[in-house]
């Protein structure tokens, strides 16, 4: 257990600087913050525990509605939120599958 | 005929794909064209009219009849596609016939490609799949709005040929075989034209990257197979940069500079992020640009109905599940990943993510091609999602086979609502343009006739257009309009057109002369008629249908007054709207002269018009030098010598106490002292480390600024030791700043609302400081502030010279460059904008300082300039500066204040009462008006009754705004509301910059409106737009307006000028200077070949007009030697010149040399395929 702690605390430290970088280049002081930590955190337990890789696709997919119905309230800034945050766990979630994808050329079981 | 036969024929066969693209796209285009017009404006102009003529300006990378030349590589691109519309206009198809046919082609090979991609990744037996790939391709916002709407022909040739770049190089690199190899390169050259956006290489490299990369490592099949694909992409690209190298190679000869003077690292990057903002998330998954969609609504309002916003998402029921089946598919898996990948690259700088791309863009200069990616690599998107869709689809169908009619039943309503409902303008022909103002052009009748007419005297010269723009575009007021690329080059057949500028400085600066020429009768008739001479104009046509309201244009009909009265000319004919005036023959100067009257010409405003108002002599040419160092030669053969501005800038000085300045500087809340400052350190750190460019720079002014926060505490607190670490960190930190060179510190204006400059001297005033309080460590603090000191000097944040002049607090100077060629005496001469009167002395004496030296020059007024006593100059760097001064109140007494309405003056104080539904005013007139000038507008106000009051600066040439024709759009109009903490009497101190060139009346206005209570009351606050709806809500408002003052700054461009007498006094009297020799023969070959023969009888210029261009190469024969001239000027501030030492008579030969790269690369580009024939010829063979 204890290992499991330390390894998600480096690899969420590391995931969220670099994604903290990516993101925002470290001078926005906005939800893009809490868009990395989100990312990070999802990225983490991909990695440690990839059984997690479907409910974080799930959690994507279930940030693109409120995403579409902020976009009918015109509410752009808030779409784009849960919008991007839904890419962005994809995009990462792809990353974590990466060397499934490397080895079949697919995913074998999401 | 059996069901099953005809199946077999229509059903399992390509044959119904192509049925149903052709008959789709027919009846598109019968939409389309259904009023017989023809398309065109915005950035391409007209690429349909006239192919033939089109063809023949492009084929060449010299662009002659875009007078006076300039050059347009890649328009060598869309010379294929120009010779297939040309030889439907050979056939005697009208040019509406020709565009239909050409979009015709478009649209069913977009659909079609895609149609066989899907069907080579689904399987042949998947047809009705494939083509609902090629549907949704053909049919979606990306195609609607940036395709379609956007109008931009090279993204119309991308879109049909990706799917079969897709196809035919996925096949070479799986199976290796040249002859997909051939067909991807004959793909390359067919559809060539779409590298016309030189950002499309990116575009095609990036997919077959991507395809290749697949290849190789999703999944990996080992080192073999990385090999032998890397090989057939070496192989690959090579044959590919072989087809294009007969445009490529001339391109990458002559962009470069173009690009370098067309835009800047920093204006690229802030074009990545504002065109970022339209891109984030929610759109790019839709593929709509929401700026033409809906903050624009070009294409209807409708669009921002709730029902029209929820419509495109619709498709995402088929596309998710098709995203996830397709990443759990082996032969798919490629898709869901390029759509990822795909949403990156067009997305820009929008989150998330977004910061990657701009660390990168801002690493990269060659970047800034892309920096509007959504344009550029957007299509990736609805490339991919088609197939995702159709993926979806598939998969829906074969999970609930039972329930197989549904799904058909649903996704026919989908695709109904999406492709039918959703995609209207595009079924309704409403697709280009606006809705209220769609994009047909009718060129009128007229312009064919006026050209036939020009042409029957086959002549030679040139067309002026007037009023001429110096920018690319222009209005016209045809029978439909026209808004776009200015389409006389095109249009006029018979001469080379100077119709426009080119967005390259020394050329439009020089044509900018040309513009200023008929303002306000000032210039004298020979010299009008020198510069006509010297662009080789033959033929002015006068546009009286021009839109020229805006202030940037001059009113045609003035123009026309003036060409009336000019003697050297003769009013020939009316065309319509057309005016057709030639220059007599015997004023007539040709394109290539011979010339040793010269006058010195240098700076940097080497193009502009008053150079040549200054010099007294009328006849003789301007030489430059190329480059920056001066001619002695030159200058010695010289009679006038004109020295323009090297760079010319404001100084404000600044003086402010101490404690107010560390109060504007960053806050810092944890000093050196303190055991967190470590921290502070690291985050400053990897903020400067992890941003780059202009943020990098804007982090490092900041921390600068913190630092000589933090040392001016420390030495308060008298901690010496962390006193002198923050001065030699804020050392460090403007080293980085002035010696890095992150990005160029003039592209950075302003950091919050301080300028760059004010932040400077701030840190210099605060450095000064701490010399003064220093004890020990006053050497180090002197030391950084000269050397801040020095950067900001070299930068032109301060005046070489610190005099006493400056030492008046809060002033404003302005400081000059100048380069002076040769030692000797030069005036000051500065045109006198018919301001003198306005001034003390009218002008006539001029305080100034030179290097430093206080002067007081005596003037005397010289028509329209003022020439200032001599000063001994000597040769190199100078830096004249003068204060800023103001001049009298121009509004002089309230007496000069016009009102309007319900106005009551009570002495110099008015109160201004709107009544309850009536607008009142006072208005005061600026006058005299000059362009590039501020004016200062001082008053004071107190709003008693109401909320606000407007401001509004009215020019004549206001042009008249599109969204209430009641209005005209005003270069400044703004609204002032009530100060909640005063309600007493506000000062108001405003400045404005006027831009426009031809504004001859000009008035500050201020306008008292009723006030309304509407929005405050309703709860539809929309419903508050309506003007019948607001006017029961109206009250009237009262504002009190007195001390309405108007001055001018004096800030008249200045110029230095010199005179040497004995070559002036020689050159002067033409009769009796001996000819230098004359022009024998002369034969145009081609726009890009010119031959004949000169006879010189001394050594002399030789001036050929068109644009300087270094690819211009002159080669002189005699006595079968060749000779090359091997000094080069500029003449005139933008045209060709070469010195001939040797008299003589010679052979000549002219040559725009890049094109020999045409050739060469057409060469090179056969000689591969016919390579890879070889291959495939044999591969065939082996089978």
């Amino acid at each position: 257990m204890k290992k499991i702690i330390i390894l998600f605390v480096t690899i969420f430290v590391i995931s969220f600087t670099a994604l903290l970088f990516l993101n925002t280049g470290f001078n926005a002081n906005s939800w893009e913050y809490l868009q990395s930590f989100i990312l990070a955190l999802t990225f983490t337990c991909n990695l440690i525990w990839p059984r997690t890789r479907r409910i974080t696709l799930f959690l994507a997919v279930v940030f693109i509605l409120p995403m579409i119905v902020l976009f009918t309230l015109k509410r752009i800034d808030m779409a784009n939120a849960f919008g991007s945050t839904a890419i962005g766990i994809v995009s990462l979630s792809m990353v974590s599958y990466l060397p499934q994808l490397v080895k079949k050329g697919y995913i074998e079981k999401l | 005929m059996s069901v099953k036969k005809f199946k077999k024929i229509f059903v399992n066969s390509y044959f119904l794909a192509v049925l149903f693209f052709a008959f789709i796209s027919t009846i598109i285009i019968f939409s389309w064209f259904k009023y017989g017009l023809l398309y065109g404006g915005g950035d391409v102009g007209l690429p349909s009219y006239d192919p033939k003529r089109i063809l023949d300006i492009t084929k060449y990378i010299w662009w002659e009849a875009a007078a006076p030349g300039t050059t347009v590589p890649h328009g060598l691109t869309s010379v294929l596609l120009q010779l297939f519309q040309s030889l439907f206009q050979e056939v005697g198809l009208s040019y509406v016939a020709i565009q239909a046919v050409l979009f015709w082609l478009i649209l069913f090979l977009s659909g079609y490609g895609m149609f066989l991609l899907a069907l080579s990744i689904l399987g042949k037996e998947k047809v009705i799949l494939a083509i609902l790939a090629g549907l949704f391709y053909m049919f979606n916002p990306y195609m609607m709005i940036q395709v379609w709407h956007r109008f931009i022909h090279n993204t119309f040739v991308l879109m049909a040929a990706l799917p079969f770049f897709f196809i035919f190089w996925g096949k070479w690199i799986r199976e290796g075989k040249p002859s997909s190899l051939l067909i991807f390169l004959l793909i390359n050259f067919l559809a060539v034209s779409l590298f016309g956006a030189l950002a499309f290489i990116v575009t095609i490299i990036l997919l077959i990257f991507l395809i290749s990369a697949f290849e190789v490592f999703i999944p990996w099949k080992g080192f073999n197979n990385l090999k032998s694909i890397s090989f057939r992409m070496f192989i690959g690209l090579i044959a590919m940069l072989c087809i294009h190298f007969w445009w490529l190679w001339p391109a990458i000869k002559v962009v470069p500079p173009l690009v370098s003077t067309q835009h800047s690292a920093s204006s690229n990057i802030s074009t990545l992020i504002s065109i970022s903002n339209q891109s984030v998330i929610p759109f790019s998954l839709l593929g709509i640009n929401p700026f033409y969609l809906y903050t624009n609504s070009e294409l209807g309002e409708i669009f921002l109905n709730p029902f029209f916003l929820i419509l495109p998402w619709l498709t995402f029921m088929f596309f998710i599940p098709g995203f996830l089946i397709s990443l759990t598919t082996k032969r798919l898996a490629f898709w869901a990943i390029f759509w990822i990948l795909a949403i990156f690259f067009a997305k820009g700088t929008a989150p998330p993510f977004g910061h990657i791309y701009e660390f990168v863009f801002s690493k990269f200069f060659i970047l800034g091609i892309l920096r509007n990616p959504y344009e550029k690599l957007g299509i990736f998107l609805p490339f991919s999602q088609s197939l995702l869709i159709v993926f979806g689809i598939g998969w829906l169908m074969n999970k609930f086979t039972r329930h197989r009619h549904i799904i058909t039943g649903f996704s026919a309503t989908v695709i109904f609502l999406c492709i039918g409902v959703f995609l209207w303008p595009m079924w309704l022909g409403k697709i280009f343009g606006t809705l209220e103002k769609p994009a047909f052009v009718k060129v009128p009748e007229n312009y064919k006739n006026a050209d036939k007419f020009i042409s029957d005297f086959k002549g030679d010269g040139r067309i002026l257009h007037l009023p001429l723009t110096v920018g690319e575009a222009n209005s016209y007021t045809w029978e439909y309009g026209y808004n776009g690329v200015e389409p006389s080059q095109l249009i006029f057949k018979s001469l080379p057109s100077i119709s426009r500028g080119f967005n390259v400085d020394f050329i439009d600066n020089s044509l900018s002369a040309l513009t200023m020429i008929f303002k306000d009768n000032s210039t004298s008739e020979s010299r009008i008629l020198k510069i006509l001479q010297d662009f080789n104009t033959m033929f002015i046509v006068l546009h009286k249908d021009v839109v020229w309201k805006g202030g940037f244009l001059q009113d045609p009909y003035e123009i026309e007054h003036a060409l009336d009265n000019l003697p050297f000319l003769t009013k020939k004919e009316e065309f319509g709207d057309l005016a057709v005036y030639k220059l007599k023959d015997e004023f007539f100067q040709h394109r290539l002269v011979l010339s040793s009257n010269l006058d010195y010409l240098s700076g940097s405003y080497t193009g502009s018009f008053y150079p040549r108002a200054i010099k007294e002599k009328e006849s003789g040419n301007f030489m430059s030098v190329l480059g920056i160092n001066p001619d002695q030669q030159l200058f010695n053969r010289s009679s006038e010598i004109i020295v323009t501005p090297k760079s010319s800038w404001v100084y404000s000085s600044t003086e402010l106490p101490i404690e107010q300045i560390t109060a504007e500087l960053p806050s810092v809340r944890i000093l050196p002292n303190s055991p967190l400052y470590p921290l502070i350190m690291l985050k400053e750190n990897t903020q400067s480390l992890s941003n780059s460019g202009q943020k990098e720079l804007v982090f490092k002014i900041t921390f600068a600024g913190k630092r000589l926060v933090e040392a001016y505490k420390m030495q308060n607190k008298g901690d010496s030791k962390h006193f002198i670490s923050a001065i030699l960190s804020y050392e460090d930190l403007i080293k980085d700043i002035f010696e890095k060179k992150l990005i160029e510190l003039k592209d950075v204006v302003s950091i919050g609302p301080y300028p760059l400059a004010d932040i400077f001297s701030r840190h210099r005033l605060i450095l000064k400081s701490l010399i003064e309080e220093s004890g020990a460590e006053r050497d180090t603090v002197s030391q950084t502030y000269e050397r801040l000191s020095t950067y900001l000097r070299e930068n032109h944040f301060l005046p070489l010279h610190e005099t006493d002049m400056y030492k008046v607090g809060n002033s404003l100077f302005r400081v000059v460059d100048f380069e002076i060629p040769s030692d000797g005496e030069y005036q000051i001469v500065l045109p006198t904008q018919d301001s003198e009167n306005i001034y003390p002395d009218n002008l006539l004496r001029l305080k100034v300082e030179i290097d430093g030296k206080p002067y007081n020059l005596e003037g005397e007024k010289k028509g329209q300039f003022i020439h200032f006593s001599k000063v001994e100059l000597s040769k190199g760097s100078h830096e004249i500066a003068f204060p800023l001064n103001y001049s009298i109140d121009l509004v002089k007494t309230p007496n000069n204040i016009v009102n309007e309405g319900n106005v009551t003056k009570l002495n110099d104080q008015f109160e201004v009462n709107s009544n309850k539904h009536g607008a009142s005013f006072i208005e005061a007139e600026i006058n005299p008006v000059a362009s590039m000038v501020w004016y200062e507008v001082n008053f004071e106000s107190w709003i008693q009754k109401g909320d606000r009051f407007r401001v509004q600066l009215i020019q004549d040439i206001d042009p008249p705004n599109p969204k209430n024709p009641e209005e005209t759009l005003k270069e400044y109009d703004k609204y002032f509301s009530k100060d909640t903490y005063n309600h007493y009497w506000r000062e108001h101190k405003l400045s404005f910059l006027l831009t426009k060139p031809f504004a001859k009346k000009a008035k500050v206005r201020l306008t008292v409106e009723p006030w309304d209570d509407c929005e405050i009351i309703v709860v539809k606050k929309a419903l508050c737009k309506d003007k019948k709806f607001k006017f029961d809500f109206e009250h009237e408002t009262i504002v009190a307006f007195r001390n309405f003052q108007i001055k001018r700054r004096f800030d008249n461009p200045i110029f230095l000028y010199s005179k040497n007498n004995e070559i002036y006094s020689s050159q002067r009297d033409l009769e009796n200077t001996p000819p230098l020799g004359e022009i024998t023969k002369f034969e145009r070959r081609s726009p890009i070949s010119i031959a004949g023969n000169i006879k010189m009888e001394r050594e002399g210029f030789l001036i050929f007009k068109d644009s300087y261009h270094p690819g211009w190469d002159l080669r002189l024969n005699k006595d079968q030697d060749t000779y090359k001239p091997s000094k080069r000027y500029i003449a005139n501030g933008f045209a060709n010149a070469w010195f001939i030492e040797e008299p003589g008579v010679y052979s000549f030969e002219l040559e725009f040399t890049p094109q020999k790269y045409v050739y060469l690369g057409i060469i090179i580009g056969i000689s591969a395929v016919l390579i890879v024939l070889v291959f495939a010829i044999r591969e065939k063979f082996k089978q």
